[in-house]
């Protein structure tokens, strides 16, 4: 089989960068990422479970590898799963149409952007996430 | 560039995560549209029988599981597959005509039609076949990542939401 190569590899231009970075201080500034992460929280999602999430983020070179890990744990029936899961995945599907916006007909481009947004996403989901729990748990 | 060139590109990196995805998300959704539901234990095995025997091991097991199993949706559900995989015929659940037809699009493979001589347009199709297999063989694990995936998330309560 295949491997894949690391769409990372793509070095992408400052201006590229800033428009990443400023998308994703507006996405975090409109409180999407906010709301997925207390969601995550108030379901009783355990940390392990936001952990393997995160560490698929930082391991893939595919950005559909994060859509279908999501699709696979909603898949299982798991409740916490079932509640947050396709509010991740719309917010992905918004991170993925960015990419394309931004990336125009550069494939390469657009694989690197759609990667590096994902990850900027996740970062703040998960921070969003942990302040969560750890409220209920200073409660 | 050659198909073997196209494999180290990143437009085969493109091709697995948008295209591939679409296709194997609609093919999911006519799977599911028929009525054929089946149990997420089903196809479990996908994936580690592709890791260990390929796209022919998948065949086989296709083939067996259709006539194999007893309960009507498992084995409509196996039919499917087995004429996804199998199915040459530009239907609406054919992986074979589907790559064939980005394989011709992309400029991979030469076209049957400009030559009259019966035996060098039957070398082409055979050529043409070869690669098209040789695609599929490439990309089945991630296609149906994307298919197990979609299927199990629209079987699940949660994509209701």
């Amino acid at each position: 089989m295949m491997e894949s190569i690391p769409a990372q590899r793509h070095k992408l231009d400052v201006h590229t960068m800033t428009s990443i970075d400023l998308f994703l201080e507006e996405y975090y500034e409109q409180g999407h990422t906010k709301r997925a992460g207390e969601e995550m929280a108030n379901c009783g999602m355990k940390k392990s479970q936001v952990h393997g999430l995160e560490n698929l983020l930082v391991s893939t070179s595919r950005f559909s590898e994060i859509i279908n890990y999501i699709k696979n744990q909603v898949g299982k029936d798991r409740k916490e799963w079932q509640s947050v899961g396709p509010l991740l995945l719309d917010q992905l599907a918004t991170i993925e149409m960015k990419a394309h916006e931004m990336a125009g007909e550069e494939p390469a481009k657009r694989l690197a952007i759609k990667l590096i947004l994902a990850r900027g996403w996740a970062r703040q989901v998960v921070a969003h996430y942990l302040y969560g729990s750890g409220k209920g748990e200073r409660r | 560039m050659t198909v073997n060139e196209f494999f180290e590109s990143t437009d085969f990196q493109v091709f697995l995560d948008e295209t591939l995805r679409r296709e194997a998300i609609r093919a999911a959704e006519v799977v599911l549209d028929r009525g054929k539901k089946v149990k997420r234990h089903q196809m479990h095995v996908i994936p580690s029988v592709i890791q260990a025997a390929g796209l022919d091991g998948l065949r086989k097991l296709a083939d067996r599981q259709k006539d194999k199993n007893t309960r009507t949706e498992n084995k409509a559900f196996w039919t499917e597959i087995s004429s996804l995989l199998s199915s040459t015929a530009t239907t609406d659940l054919s992986l074979f005509a589907f790559l064939q037809s980005f394989l011709r699009e992309r400029g991979f493979l030469d076209p049957e039609e400009e030559t009259q001589d019966k035996v060098t347009q039957k070398q082409i199709r055979k050529r043409n076949k070869l690669i098209t297999e040789g695609l599929m063989e490439n990309v089945i694990g991630v296609y149906f990542e994307h298919f197990n995936c979609h299927y199990y998330y629209k079987t699940s309560k949660g994509s209701e939401k």
